[in-house]
């Protein structure tokens, strides 16, 4: 139980941070701003990882509303840290959207396919 | 006159709703109130069989396998009710309540546990030795009441049936065992809620003859019990939070910085 939980934990945060990187490069981040990117993920990415495993998981809690609730919980997160740290990032809470977005649903569709 | 007829109608709408109400008297007992359980039911397996605490050994109850409080400890020869079966964290698990103790339902290790020699297991050892039944109860009245064992010789006996409500018509045998010594046995199926082997000979003999039966060994694990190890799944949520409590360190610098 304990190496599933750290197996997903390890893959979900390099695919986010792979993704979450890449779309930030599209949107203009560099430097200062891409390190915030890594750092905002680091944050809350595992965080969010063990929260949908001890409450869908150990506690049996649906899915819905688990996951919109941790999604909006991080976006929130993350929008704030892009505003109050972000150097030259372009509307931060659009960005901490649309990014999240990017990363969930790529996340989604490629266990859909796998 | 004309103020009860809706409430009549209504009546018979909410008995005539009941007919499609699904039958409840065969649904096999469920923990109730038990999370753990409610999370994982669908990843359990029925068992459905009665074990036992092997000599010498002893066995904790636990509220969930992630749970180390006891909830009871059984010792040797004590018998458990084995409900269902779950394979967590590499070890097998399993729910159920000790007999004569349904209140007291948990979870426990079944690798500790000795299957009981049950109907089952004689009938997986003696069906083709079975015959039919030839009406050996017909014309009987009970006197006082009629035992049913768990198997022809097993010297136990969980339940009994009763003149009281019983419908003679209704009892019959599926099989007839003949055991070493010549007796006949029937076993009596679903009635009332009552089922199991009666002692054909002498259906309300107490103590009729015994051929007690070993199942095969189930025990694989023996020696002091641990608690359930929840140690590593709660290391990875100590070490998540560290993580993410060290990066918020570098994100306040990273904001000091800034401001500089």
């Amino acid at each position: 139980m304990a190496a599933a939980l750290a197996q997903s934990l390890i893959v979900s945060l390099l695919l986010t941070l792979a993704l979450e990187e890449l779309f930030a490069l599209v949107w203009g981040l560099r430097g200062r701003d891409l390190k915030l990117v890594f750092l905002i993920n680091l944050l809350t990415n595992p965080l969010a990882v063990s929260a949908h495993f001890a409450l869908c998981r150990l506690w049996g809690l649906p899915e819905i509303p688990v996951v919109p609730v941790i999604e909006s919980l991080v976006v929130l997160t993350e929008g704030v840290c892009c505003r109050s740290l972000g150097e030259k990032i372009r509307h931060p809470w659009a960005f901490a959207l649309a990014v999240n977005l990017f990363s969930y649903g790529t996340g989604v569709l490629l266990q859909a396919i796998l | 006159m004309k103020k009860t007829r809706p409430l009549s109608l209504l009546l018979l709408l909410f008995l005539t709703c009941a007919l499609f109400l699904p039958a409840r008297a065969d649904i096999l007992w469920e923990p109730i109130g038990n999370r753990f359980y409610e999370a994982h039911y669908e990843e359990c397996q029925v068992i459905d069989r009665t074990y036992y605490v092997p000599e010498g050994s002893s066995l904790n109850l636990y509220q969930s396998p992630e749970d180390g409080a006891v909830l009871k400890e059984l010792n040797a020869l004590d018998r458990i009710y084995v409900n269902q079966s779950l394979e967590w964290d590499g070890e097998l698990w399993a729910v159920g309540y000790p007999v004569g103790d349904y209140e007291t339902e948990g979870w426990f290790r079944l690798g500790r546990l000795q299957l009981e020699y049950d109907h089952q297991s004689f009938c997986e050892d003696y069906s083709d030795t079975f015959t039919d039944y030839e009406g050996q109860l017909e014309g009987y009245r009970i006197q006082d009441q009629i035992y049913s064992w768990t198997y022809p010789g097993s010297g136990i006996s969980d339940r009994s049936l009763e003149e009281i409500n019983l419908d003679y018509s209704e009892l019959t045998c599926q099989s007839v065992y003949t055991d070493p010594e010549g007796g006949q046995w029937g076993y009596v199926g679903y009635y009332m809620g009552r089922f199991g082997w009666v002692y054909l000979d002498d259906p309300e003999n107490p103590e009729p003859p015994a051929f007690p039966q070993q199942a095969e060994a189930t025990v694989t694990e023996t020696g002091p019990e641990e608690a359930p190890s929840v140690s590593p799944l709660a290391l990875v949520f100590v070490l998540v939070v560290l993580v993410a409590a060290v990066t918020a360190v570098l994100l306040w610098r990273m904001k000091k910085t800034q401001k500089k």
